[in-house]
């Protein structure tokens, strides 16, 4: 089985043919599992799309939500995920531990985990009774680490004659970062932080747990006074693709541009 | 240009192992143009050039430059390193930036000259260089030798004190080596004395005037080009100009 497995691989490595007819045939597949769905729910019940419609103001509202809670946990994303990576490359060795520390917790928990304990423990801990902004920053703490990890990991990739050819025409530390470093980081960070960024988003779904009235929470709502399954989470979907598709397309014509 | 260097210290920790470098180096030497430092490898010219160019500090010791001591405080090599200039072994040219750019790049950001007045030097320094029709591609587009004389333009714009080069051409194919070296002994019409790092000894020989031979840490031998290649003071000068000669005929 791994031999006929390994054969296969390699096979696809080597022939971008058989890789489009593997496309090919999982759309294929992918659309009949969907005809099938859809017939099934038709058989049952007319889709039941006006009632749905009936709600469109709820799946508004929850997707404006998600469009809130993202822009900004993207943006504090960032900034605390820049912060944590400048401090893991400070001179200050407790410091850094103390980071690294922070990092193994938040890697290690799963989201869920994180968004319980600091809403239940951590903000009733210190009195702080928004939902929204704690919601937001619970996102952004989870999220940052990840960032934080890859922006290291892009600048670690910049030899070292780099750094040393800055020093000698006599660029400061900031100088170096801003002119030469961040530059070059940002082509091989850019993808990948896309990605993360694209996680985030999805990540906002579990806010719902908290009663956070997001999109996720809003066709639950939907769901639960209609009984209209498909009708409900279709536009569920569809809300999440409209926010992160714009990011994977963004983050490839960056690419692009920044290509040495 | 004076060079004087007094009981310089400088060892490095490498796997845990301390590895002495110079226990005490003494020397001094004058010369007008070109400076060569000589030696097998290992034996200290790459370090001694990196302690010139204030990218190492010494453990101990003193280094006078024309009379005025190098400072190894990081502040005061800060402003150091801005009145010299250094090529590397590699180009090290910063890959995201064009030939202009990466030559514009210590006049506007560590002098803040105008935008428009950098460029326009920069230009009438590629130029200077036969560099002009590459001026708008990027080091990757550019031949090893293009590149490494793209590094010489870059140092060379800011009107240092002096240039440093280590190992400019050891990178290179024997015909990008000639153009990279044809470029260096041409540059003395530019009167900025030069410290050079090298094997190629026969280039040392026409370009050089003062020559320093390096060996373990301690400086074997030292004098004028003309003395040095035709009256090696040591055995161990005598081997090392021998070996070379027939590695550079073979």
């Amino acid at each position: 089985m791994t031999i006929l497995k390994d054969f296969l691989l390699k096979e696809l490595r080597k022939n971008r043919t058989l890789l489009c007819i593997g496309f090919l045939l999982t759309l294929v597949i992918a659309s009949m599992a969907c005809t099938l769905v859809f017939q099934t729910s038709m058989r049952i019940s007319f889709l039941k799309w006006n009632l749905v419609w009936h709600y469109r103001t709820v799946f508004w509202h929850g997707w404006l939500e998600t469009f809130f809670i993202s822009v900004m946990a993207l943006m504090l994303s960032c900034f605390f995920g820049t912060a944590i990576a400048t401090i893991q490359r400070s001179s200050i060795k407790l410091l850094r531990f103390a980071m690294l520390l922070v990092i193994e917790i938040i890697r290690g928990t799963p989201l869920l985990t994180q968004i319980l304990f600091f809403f239940y423990v951590v903000a009733h801990g210190i009195g702080l009774q928004n939902r929204l902004i704690t919601g937001i920053f619970i996102l952004s703490f989870f999220s940052s680490v990840y960032i934080a990890e890859l922006i290291r990991a892009s600048i670690e990739v910049i030899p070292k004659t780099q750094w040393e050819s800055a020093k000698a025409i006599g660029l400061t530390t900031f100088q170096t970062y801003w002119y030469v470093i961040i530059p070059q980081a940002l082509r091989p960070l850019l993808p990948s932080l896309a990605g993360q960024l694209a996680s985030l988003i999805k990540d906002s779904s579990l806010l719902s747990i908290i009663g956070i009235s997001e999109l996720t929470l809003a066709a639950q709502q939907v769901n639960a006074t209609t009984y209209c399954t498909l009708e409900s989470f279709f536009p569920l979907a569809l809300g999440y693709l409209i926010l992160t598709l714009p990011i994977s397309l963004g983050s490839r014509l960056l690419e692009r541009k920044l290509k040495v | 240009m004076n060079i004087t260097a007094t009981h310089l210290k400088k060892s490095f920790t490498i796997n845990k192992k301390i590895k002495i470098l110079f226990s005490d180096l003494s020397f001094s030497v004058t010369f007008d143009h070109v400076l060569a430092l000589l030696g097998q490898s290992g034996g200290g010219k790459t370090t001694l050039l990196r302690i010139l160019a204030g990218l190492e500090i010494p453990k101990h010791g003193s280094v006078m430059v024309d009379g005025e001591s190098i400072s190894f405080d990081p502040h005061s090599l800060y402003y150091y390193r801005q009145k010299i200039g250094v090529v590397f072994q590699q180009q090290n040219l910063f890959p995201h930036l064009t030939a202009l750019e990466n030559v514009m790049l210590p006049l506007t950001v560590v002098q803040r000259m105008k935008h428009s007045i950098a460029k326009k030097k920069a230009e009438e320094m590629l130029e200077q260089l036969q560099l002009t029709a590459h001026q708008h591609q990027k080091p990757h587009q550019l031949s090893g030798g293009q590149g490494q004389r793209v590094a010489i333009a870059r140092a060379l714009i800011t009107r240092p004190q002096f240039l440093l080069f280590d190992e400019p051409t050891s990178s290179l194919d024997p015909e990008m080596k000639s153009e990279v070296l044809e470029l260096i002994a041409q540059l003395r019409t530019f009167r900025i004395p030069m410290v050079l790092v090298t094997h190629e000894i026969e280039f040392a020989r026409k370009c050089a005037d003062q020559v320093l031979f390096l060996a373990e840490g301690k400086i074997i031998d030292q004098g004028s080009t003309k003395h040095f290649f035709t009256h090696p003071k040591t055995e161990e000068l005598r081997r090392f100009l021998e070996s070379t000669r027939a590695f550079n005929h073979s």
